[in-house]
């Protein structure tokens, strides 16, 4: 009789441990394990929020109509019917017009025999015409057309010598737009 | 009769048993206080642990709730509209180093081109995989003329593989020909104004323009 209260409380204590103390300390094991998580990915959002605010800074610093320019150069869609009209526009400055105009294809950029997924930034579209009139004028007209802001690339171009010195020009241009 | 009382100051019971019984008594109460303080201390874990487990629940939540103030004042469009631009930027760059001047061209075949060579037609095509091909045919005034136009083509920075073919003479005397050629890509990538051409192009003696 005389050991039963000794007994009771280590009865007492072994059983808190075991009841409560044990799973406790398994809980905030898992709890500080999450906080630490908390606490690394807060660390990595500040250091975000300061790129951001760098890269925002940055951005801000750019004039309106070079991003404008920019987005010329490379649009977000294919917008040919805009392009044929900057090449007539080109055209016309030479006294030629442009005609014959053709789609003729769309094409990616993935490397051919390549496998895996397509990570190109762009898309592309050959566009063919055909312009008509003298050699210097149209000699003018390609270093216009080279030059020009919406960016395009001559990938083919034939003519063949007439008597009358007025050559007909056929060329494709490839253009490019930045995916979606 | 009466009987005779003794008395005396030496105890008759000997003290051993209490003496026992003090020591029991002090090994008992000093378990007893054992298992007290162990379950004291049980207590005041369990106590401790509850406390702790409490807070570290409202510091995770407290944080978690920081975290989504910081992800909604990130602005996904903003980034959105950053990293296009990037990309846009990156894209342009890589395109614009491709970028062919097609002028370079005729002005390297009108440098190249001899006054006695007159050309026809003109073909140029980038191809997939092996460049840019290029074909014309063309009248010379004679075979030396050809001979000499091709020792000029070859000579050329921009055209590589010069071969002429089917050198006939033609009726009205000429020497007629066909060429095929390809051409450098990478001389023929267009240069800004004011900008630095990679390769300064060199001098030539003679000015044709074609055809």
């Amino acid at each position: 009789m005389k050991f039963f209260l000794p007994i009771l409380f280590l009865a007492g204590a072994v059983g808190l441990f075991f009841w409560f103390i044990d799973p406790a300390y398994a809980r905030i094991k898992e709890l500080r394990v999450q906080e630490a998580e908390f606490d690394q990915a807060l660390t990595r959002a500040r250091e975000l929020q300061e790129v951001r605010d760098e890269l925002i800074q940055r951005y801000n610093g750019f004039p309106s109509e070079d991003i404008a320019r920019l987005e010329k150069l490379l649009p977000d869609h294919i917008d040919n019917v805009r392009l044929i009209i900057d090449l007539d526009s080109i055209a016309s400055r030479y006294g030629m017009r442009v005609r014959n105009v053709a789609i003729e294809s769309s094409q990616n950029h993935s490397i051919e025999g390549a496998v895996g997924p397509d990570e190109s930034t762009y898309e592309s579209v050959v566009i063919s015409f055909s312009v008509a009139g003298p050699y210097d004028t149209f000699r003018g007209f390609l270093t216009d057309l080279e030059r020009s802001l919406r960016l395009v690339d001559v990938t083919k171009l034939s003519f063949s010598a007439t008597p009358s010195g007025i050559y007909e020009y056929n060329i494709s241009v490839k253009t490019y737009w930045l995916k979606p | 009769m009466q009987e005779r009382v003794t008395t005396s100051f030496i105890p008759k019971a000997s003290l051993q048993v209490e003496r026992e019984t003090r020591s029991t008594r002090r090994g008992s109460s000093l378990v007893s206080i054992l298992a007290g303080v162990i379950f004291l201390l049980a207590a005041m874990a369990s106590v401790g642990m509850f406390l702790f487990e409490r807070y570290t629940i409202q510091s995770i939540e407290a944080k978690g709730a920081t975290l989504e103030r910081s992800r909604a004042a990130f602005e996904p469009s903003t980034i959105e509209q950053l990293s296009r631009l990037d990309t846009r930027i990156g894209t342009a760059k890589k395109l614009l180093s491709n970028h062919p001047a097609l002028s370079n061209l005729f002005d390297e075949l009108e440098e190249k081109t001899l006054t006695s060579i007159r050309f026809n037609d003109f073909f140029y095509d980038v191809g997939a995989q092996n460049g840019a091909a290029l074909s014309f045919s063309g009248d010379a005034a004679s075979f030396n003329a050809v001979a000499l136009q091709s020792d000029a083509f070859s000579k050329s920075s921009l055209i590589s593989d010069p071969i002429f073919s089917d050198v006939n003479i033609a009726p009205l005397g000429v020497v007629r020909f066909n060429f095929k050629a390809s051409v450098h890509d990478t001389a023929l990538h267009y240069v800004p104004l004011g900008a630095a051409p990679s390769e300064p192009p060199p001098p030539e003696e003679s000015a044709t323009p074609i055809p």
